[in-house]
């Protein structure tokens, strides 16, 4: 009897602090929908009107219908599309090889690239501007999705790695012996199987070639615009009634990441776990 | 049969050749690139003009004189060290208890918890930025005339603008920005862990402190280290939540290293002494990393 009131106490506390911390995930983004729901002179005046049920749905209606700011958007998904994709694809034939072959340098190879993973942005982005420049590149797709696609990539070739090593190498020998090549083993046999790992790296590179800010400021920002950038442009083009209209626009670009992770979010975290933590 | 051989022998090489070259490209070189930039003497207009003197290691001397960049290191020592400490503690206890067999739904907790990690920091930072705003924010707009709050002290309209206290508003922010990966990397340390240790400790009739000090904690310790590697490195580049938050300010009290460099380097179009400000913070990453991993070992042979 006193056991298992002990243990109940435990599971109210364990359940609180769950809630605590999911209140406090969840909270900035309550308020700053509140505020894109509010109408622009709510703001004008202290204390702001937070609490009256004056609620309007403008703020989305001029967000969405702003084809710059649908331009802006557009313009990250395709970033974040090809970023993703050229990461991932490369990511996992390194990630395969790692995982299925030997070869002299093989581990100082592999925890080099690790190493590169740990290199801040903030050192590599003076020299990027720099060659670039150099190479007229500077506000273009390629730009973009080039650096986007090489910073997730070592982390992708060792979650991919740690994937492949989860899948008995014993199908694709057999694979082999019927007379396929090790190329055609790897895609016919092992790619499908690694698609939960794989579902995990494309999301994950997805995501941050989508949310990158620093990168998209500072080599373009003129004539390719993303939307993490057009964000901060709102507060100069609309001075003074920026404040609901960032939230409506923020809020807009969060929807499809969200459902996004709302669908595949066990994938990731199996692949993000299984995969990027073995041997 | 001879050929067969050969051509297998170069299959691991040539599939990790792309991501090498790609990565030789768009990493490697740039860094060399970057270490003879911050040996000149450049600025954005030299840049543009093509242009640049080589100064040796001036810039390197000057750095050491530069209390500006004392000041940032001062401050990403604080910033990184309170959101590691909070990040991975943080991440440890969620960790454990989504762990616990006895809770349910820990799928939707988990959702709800990795929400501010996928988001874009710009999102993150006009967020905040509102909570805390004097004129515009939500916290002042609850704490106006509401006793309790102001008896708490929560009416103050300088959060983001108080030197003082804006570094620790700032490592909040970030904790709760960042605390999911440390979720996912002790939750997948906690799966390692096999039940069976557990059941022969209950039948010893042990208690759950007992359980996480002699079994989980030890076991768990790989996973732990590398999560304060990897956060550490994050976080000493985390400066656009920073940037889009504060900028550095007020006065450079928020400003931390990476900012300092980025700042430098665009805002001041320094771009020779920001190469060389990159360098050094290359070399605080890597002493970090190495410190955390002698610390290791040492724990491992006592």
């Amino acid at each position: 009897m006193m056991h298992s009131k002990k243990k109940r106490t435990k599971i109210i506390l364990a359940y609180a602090v769950l809630a605590s911390w999911g209140i406090f995930s969840l909270f900035p983004l309550f308020s700053m929908l509140l505020i894109a729901l509010k109408p622009k002179n709510a703001f004008m005046s202290f204390p702001p009107d937070y609490f009256s049920i004056r609620l309007t749905l403008d703020n989305f209606m001029t967000v969405l219908k702003d084809p710059n700011w649908i331009g802006y958007y557009g313009n990250s998904i395709l970033i974040a599309l090809l970023a993703s994709l050229i990461s991932v694809s490369v990511g996992s034939l390194a990630g395969f090889s790692f995982a299925r072959y030997n070869f002299r340098m093989k581990w100082f190879l592999m925890v080099f690239i690790l190493a590169l993973q740990m290199i801040p942005t903030a050192s590599i982005i003076i020299p990027f501007y720099n060659m670039f420049g150099d190479l007229r590149l500077l506000d273009t797709y390629t730009v973009l999705i080039l650096v986007d696609s090489v910073g997730t990539m070592p982390f992708v070739i060792w979650l991919m790695r740690g994937y492949f090593l989860t899948i008995p190498r014993e199908l694709e020998e057999a694979a082999l012996i019927d007379g396929c090549s090790g190329l055609k083993a790897f895609w016919k046999i092992a790619f499908p199987l690694a698609a939960p790992g794989m579902a995990a790296s494309v999301i994950y590179a997805f995501v941050r070639a989508f949310n990158d800010y620093i990168i998209a400021r500072t080599l373009a920002g003129s004539k390719i615009v993303t939307y993490t950038v057009g964000l901060t442009m709102f507060t100069n083009q609309y001075e003074g009634i920026n404040l609901t209209l960032i939230s409506a626009a923020s809020f807009s670009a969060l929807i499809p990441i969200v459902i996004m992770f709302a669908l595949f979010h066990k994938y990731f975290v199996i692949g993000m776990t299984g995969g990027a933590l073995k041997g | 049969m001879k050929k067969r051989f050969s051509k297998t022998k170069y299959i691991p090489i040539l599939l990790i050749l792309p991501a090498i070259v790609m990565l030789f490209l768009l990493i490697i070189f740039p860094l060399i690139w970057s270490f003879f930039t911050s040996l000149k003497r450049m600025t954005l207009l030299d840049l543009m003009l093509h242009k640049g003197k080589y100064i040796g290691f001036q810039n390197y001397v000057n750095i050491f004189k530069d209390s500006l960049f004392w000041n940032s290191l001062k401050n990403a020592f604080i910033f990184v060290a309170l959101s590691v400490i909070g990040q991975v503690g943080f991440g440890l206890l969620l960790a454990s208890i989504l762990h616990d067999k006895s809770i349910k739904g820990p799928g939707i907790f988990r959702a709800i918890f990795l929400i501010p990690w996928i988001i874009s920091s710009v999102v993150a930072a006009y967020s905040w930025t509102y909570i805390f705003d004097a004129n515009l924010g939500f916290l002042p707009a609850l704490a106006y005339n509401n006793p309790i709050l102001k008896f708490l002290g929560f009416e103050r309209k300088d959060w983001l603008t108080n030197p003082s206290i804006v570094i620790y508003i700032l490592v909040v922010i970030n904790i709760w920005k960042g605390t999911a990966f440390s979720i996912l990397m002790q939750s997948a340390g906690l799966q390692s862990i096999p039940d069976s240790l557990y059941e022969s400790s209950e039948v010893d009739g042990a208690t759950t402190l007992q359980k996480f000090v002699f079994i989980t904690l030890p076991l768990l310790m790989p996973f732990i280290l590398i999560n304060l590697i990897i956060t550490t490195m994050i976080t000493f580049n985390v400066y656009d939540l920073i940037l889009l938050i504060t900028g550095g300010g007020p006065n450079h009290a928020s400003e931390v290293l990476s900012l300092y460099i980025y700042n430098r380097g665009f805002s001041w179009g320094d771009l020779g002494y920001a190469a060389s400000l990159s360098l050094v913070l290359l070399i605080v990453n890597l002493t970090v990393t190495v410190l955390y991993l002698v610390f290791l070992r040492s724990r491992e042979t006592s």
